[in-house]
């Protein structure tokens, strides 16, 4: 219970943030419209990753999951660098 | 099963049902004190009006103030990096500015913040009313909930993200939305709780939706800020690029007088047809690289975030304007714009006041109903139902004895009192947890009438301390002329403590005991006649 | 914005008397009433549009609907007629402007039909 919690807290917050940066970093059109897009929309993304993570049975595939969503666009992001 | 459930349920409804009554149980205190205090500060300049009732400003034209307010501004802070100044409107009649100090040489220890100038526009100088936060109290409270930055914003932005999830899971477990849309039960315990809870949440779903969801996107550059980190190479180049304000320069060093910003003002407003200026920005003022920018209000459409237009300090020249928003930025400040409510007319307002009184209802109704379903009649409470009980009374009875408590003081406080702004707040504080901490001595049903009737007194003593210590409290005008403000605040301190008595009156009354169904006696009725 | 508020009550008003726990105070059978529920509600979007534009029109209606439905519960949990009385006297007069057998009124005063 408890680490279903503290992955849906912390872990979808990663996740989030991960998938937000890496949406700002590849949505084209300019920087600022990518930006504000990826930040206002992260929200709804987070609380849809909190409702999954109690609502998705096995406890193991929640916890994958989230951690592998928070990971592998935070790792894309840092291979790929800034936007230009 | 009483208390804590360690396993989440299974099936759709019933996890979404439990979650809802977590979340909303953990950040239901905060969430209350924070709906509260950001309905009451849709009237927040208002709210300041009334708290300094020495001031009777008569409209001055912006240009007037800003030529004002600048030439105060070099007697008082002639070196600053940069001015704020904030322009009077329909309902603010002041000019409110703030320093930016230049960053002192190094070695030297850095220079404290300056505090807010407010500026009187009939004396182009420092006001003289009694200095106090005002609405900015009930404001901040709201989104900084009193703690040091940045933490209160974290716990408020948490406490949002709870919301949210609350809303979305109730949406969802919420059965038949429609068979009982309109359906309030009084006097039946759990079930009235439970019928409140969904009048309130259902009919306003819309504003409740809106006002959690724009609420953390106005922070979000604090709360998701890596997306910018990976565009922008520094903050402040984002928040450039969404405001159109041209890229910083540095002073030169050589001192140069400022130029006419009225005449600035002017040209801006004749640019925006039908526009206001509501703000300007002054970086280096009084250097041969000064930058005025121009705001325009917020209220003049839904996009809270005004264009901007920048003229160069010297001459007046202009130098660059904000290019129309693109979807996403413009999506962002229209969020803002709701949120705030800055585009609504007063009547519109006054309708977005109700619809958040509403969400207040919400969220209160919310904790109760924790509380009731959880009662036993006739057995002893749970640990954990008398600690939300205790809570419950101190977050919802207690809070606007402490939001009268700041009202109140402000009249007792005498007028040119060291420090009196912070004694209203420590009034604040001071109150609600005292009346919180009275209410635990009590037994719990006596303690919500009790609290509940304090708070009533205090916000009818509002209007009767007014009168008494200034001279514009009901006695003057309820049938006088031109103190409409004064006279609505007032009346609006009475309908609060009117509602506050109904809702002591009936927290008092003693709970029918639940009756046994009555068994139908058999009774051989005579055949009627024909 | 008066009208609006008007519209919206007794939208809200139609719709509540179409569920069950009304059904004694229905004046005409559910479906005219949802019908005519949502025609009223619509009619206030149609007005808070017209006056304010698309974006602050929807947010003024949304407002307004929320708060006449509220207004129109609490009303209803204590004075169920005097709730709805105001929608039972338009369905009144509009029923006063036609003939039995609901011939319509022509306009010099003759009936067409029957």
């Amino acid at each position: 219970m408890a680490a279903r919690a503290s992955t849906a807290l912390l872990g979808g917050y990663a996740a989030t943030a991960a998938i937000a940066t890496l949406a700002a970093r590849l949505l084209p059109g300019t920087a600022v419209e990518a930006t504000a897009w990826a930040m206002t929309v992260s929200f709804l993304l987070y609380a849809a990753i909190v409702l999954w993570a109690f609502a998705e049975r096995r406890l193991m595939r929640v916890i994958a999951t989230i951690w592998l969503a928070a990971l592998v666009p935070a790792g894309i992001v840092a291979a790929i660098g800034l936007r230009p | 099963m009483t208390g804590v459930q360690d396993e989440v349920p299974q099936g759709l409804r019933k996890v979404m049902a439990w979650i809802h009554g977590w979340l909303g149980l953990l950040a239901g205190w905060m969430l209350f004190a924070m709906f509260l205090t950001g309905t009451a500060s849709y009237f927040r300049p208002e709210i300041t009006q009334w708290m300094q009732p020495e001031m009777r400003a008569a409209p001055v034209p912006p240009e007037r103030s800003a030529a004002d307010a600048v030439r105060y501004l070099q007697t008082l802070a002639g070196d600053a990096a940069q001015w704020a100044i904030y322009l009077p409107d329909t309902r603010t009649a002041v000019t409110r500015a703030y320093v930016q100090d230049a960053p002192p040489p190094p070695g030297s220890p850095p220079k404290k913040r300056r505090p807010e100038i407010v500026i009187d526009p009939a004396t182009g100088v420092q006001t003289t009313a009694r200095d106090t936060r005002g609405g900015e109290q009930f404001y901040r409270f709201h989104f900084q909930l009193q703690l040091p930055h940045p933490w209160g914003r974290w716990l408020a932005g948490l406490c949002g993200m709870f919301m949210l999830v609350a809303i979305i899971s109730g949406v969802i477990t919420h059965k038949r939305i429609f068979a009982d849309f309109f359906l309030l039960r009084w006097g039946k315990g759990q079930r009235s709780w439970l019928d409140a809870h969904n009048v309130s949440a259902v009919l306003a779903l819309p504003y409740h939706a809106m006002i959690t969801y724009t609420g953390l996107i106005t922070l979000a550059a604090l709360y998701m800020p890596w997306p910018a980190r990976t565009n922008f190479p520094t903050p402040d180049a984002y928040y450039r690029a969404m405001t159109g304000e041209p890229p910083e320069t540095p002073a030169t060093g050589r001192a140069v007088p400022l130029a006419s910003v009225s005449a600035m003002v002017r040209a801006a407003e004749r640019e925006w047809p039908g526009g206001r200026a509501s703000r300007l920005i002054v970086r280096h003022p009084g250097d041969a690289a000064a930058t005025v920018t121009v705001v325009r209000h917020a209220g003049d459409g839904m996009n809270a975030r005004g264009a901007t237009i920048t003229y160069a300090g010297t001459d007046g020249r202009r130098l660059a304007a904000s290019a129309p928003p693109g979807a996403g930025v413009a999506t962002a400040g229209v969020m803002l714009g709701l949120h705030l409510g800055s585009f609504a007319g007063p009547a519109m307002r006054w309708l977005f006041f109700l619809l958040g009184l509403t969400g207040t209802a919400m969220v209160g109704t919310g904790l109760l109903l924790w509380t009731a379903k959880r009662r036993r009649p006739g057995a002893a409470p749970f640990l954990g139902l008398r600690l939300v009980e205790r809570l419950n009374i101190a977050a919802v009875a207690a809070l606007p004895a402490g939001m009268a408590a700041f009202l109140l003081a402000n009249r007792l406080i005498p007028a040119g009192q060291a420090g009196r702004a912070d004694t209203e707040v420590a009034a604040m504080f001071w109150i609600w947890g005292g009346v919180a901490v009275a209410g635990w001595l009590r037994p719990a049903r006596r303690a919500w009438a009790e609290t509940l009737a304090l708070s009533a007194v205090l916000f009818a003593a509002i209007p009767v301390v007014n009168a008494i210590t200034t001279d514009r409290g009901l006695d003057r005008t309820l049938f006088g002329d031109g103190d409409a403000l004064f006279r609505a605040f007032d009346l609006a301190m009475l309908a609060i403590a009117l509602l506050l008595a109904f809702g002591a009156s009936r927290a008092g009354r003693r709970p029918v005991p639940a009756r046994a169904p009555r068994r139908r006696i058999e009774r051989k009725e005579p055949a009627h006649a024909g | 914005m008066l009208a609006e508020l008007c519209l919206s009550y007794c939208g809200m008003a139609a719709l509540a008397l179409a569920t069950y726990r009304l059904r004694d105070l229905r004046p005409v059978p559910v479906g005219p009433l949802r019908a005519a529920g949502m025609v009223l509600l619509a009619g206030a979007l149609a007005g808070a549009v017209l006056r304010l534009g698309a974006g602050q029109g929807v947010v003024a209606f949304l407002a307004t609907a929320g708060l006449a439905g509220i207004a129109l519960v609490l009303i209803l949990s204590a004075r169920p007629r005097v709730a709805v009385s105001p929608l039972l006297f338009a369905v009144r007069v509009a029923g006063a402007t036609r003939r039995p057998m609901g011939t319509a009124l022509h306009p010099d005063g003759a009936s067409a039909g029957g």
